[in-house]
């Protein structure tokens, strides 16, 4: 670089020292315990090093985070696909045919309790039989209910309620206002 | 050496930490700044090697900051150059340096210590005898290669102040150098 300028002070620096400053050296070697301790600043500071330590972890993170989110992903999409809803529609039609092999054993149970009550030469007049009888006629006005509710246009589960409230006045709940919502 | 370029070594650093990159890098830049330093601070090794280190660990912190629009030799040099004038305020305990002080009485006392011990300096030890303020110019504009707009931005003098320095420095090199054109010198100023 040629720095060398004209101006107010040239003629004071006419001296001429240009081939002096050439010999001086430009470079000089430091001692080697200067590096040593340079690197050791560096890597106390966490400047060297560090993340050759540090990239196994934020590796195994990146993995992680990203194994996490396909996951999700795939979940989601799983969730959305026509597959899943399927899946879901089975899944709820699996629950109703539960429910409704529930329904068919405790009928059965009930059909079968009604039978063993009736065949009992001690239905008759006895005092335990009025009792059953009116737990079976109760449950089966509970049970005319729910059938009402679950099919208000059913005639079969309307008739057979109505039948029980005319029949036995005094069916618990004949007093209270019809739980049947009319559509 | 990996062969790599300064640019390669650096990018190694930044994201691995790299500690061979770090020592290629070192190795190519160190002998030359501290050089710098020595020469500027004029002292003893132990304080230009506190010096080069805490360049080396301001660079290192600050490479994120390094963008390559001048070589990473002239920016580390930058930073060399700020840490030694830190170190050369703490160690005057003056904050500047760089005004042109009374040039003339400084000269005569040690042209006069010079001829009493009848020492002969070379130009090395002349220099490192200059007055922080000149030495510092001297070594950037004569040595380092630096001009006059340069040295004003990096010292945050002004040109006329780093031309000053330098004709200070300069002439007082020449009485330093040669003793018997002290008388002259002298008279050629005052007349």
């Amino acid at each position: 670089m040629d720095n060398r300028e004209s101006g107010m002070y040239h003629d004071a620096d006419s001296w001429e020292l240009t081939p002096l400053i050439d010999t001086l050296p430009r470079e000089d070697e430091a001692s080697d315990m200067l590096e040593e301790r340079t690197v050791r600043a560096l890597r106390a500071a966490g400047l060297l090093g560090r993340r050759r330590i540090a990239r196994p972890w934020f590796a195994g993170a990146a993995a992680a985070a990203i194994a996490l989110f396909a996951s999700g992903l795939a979940i989601g999409q799983w969730i959305g696909s026509s597959n899943a809803t399927s899946a879901m529609v089975a899944q709820h039609n699996a629950n109703l045919q539960q429910t409704a092999a529930v329904v068919e054993r405790a009928g059965n149970a009930y059909v079968q309790a009604l039978s063993a009550l009736a065949e009992s030469p001690q239905s008759r007049g006895s005092a335990d039989a009025m009792y059953a009888r009116e737990t079976a006629l109760t449950i089966l006005h509970q049970a005319a209910n729910q059938m009402v509710r679950l099919a208000p246009n059913d005639p079969v589960s309307v008739n057979i309620l109505q039948g029980l409230d005319q029949a036995n006045p005094r069916t618990p709940d004949r007093r209270k206002p019809r739980r049947v919502i009319w559509f | 050496m990996t062969g790599k370029t300064d640019a390669e070594l650096i990018e190694s650093i930044r994201l691995d930490g790299s500690e061979r990159a770090f020592r290629e890098l070192y190795g190519r830049h160190t002998p030359r700044l501290y050089q710098l330093v020595l020469r500027i601070l004029a002292g003893g090794a132990a304080d230009a090697e506190d010096v080069v280190q805490e360049t080396w660990v301001r660079a290192t912190t600050s490479l994120a900051r390094f963008r390559g629009d001048s070589s990473f030799g002239t920016w580390l040099t930058g930073i060399g150059l700020n840490r030694a004038r830190d170190f050369l305020r703490h160690r005057s305990r003056r904050p500047a340096g760089f005004e042109v002080d009374d040039g003339d009485a400084w000269l005569e006392r040690v042209s006069a210590r010079v001829d009493d011990t009848g020492e002969r300096v070379d130009l090395e030890r002349a220099i490192s005898i200059l007055p922080d303020g000149y030495r510092v110019v001297f070594v950037l504009y004569e040595i380092e290669g630096f001009n006059h707009g340069e040295i004003a931005r990096r010292l945050g003098i002004s040109e006329g102040t780093s031309k000053s320095q330098l004709h200070h420095a300069r002439r007082a090199l020449r009485v330093l150098l040669e003793p018997s054109s002290m008388r002259t010198a002298l008279e050629a100023n005052h007349g």
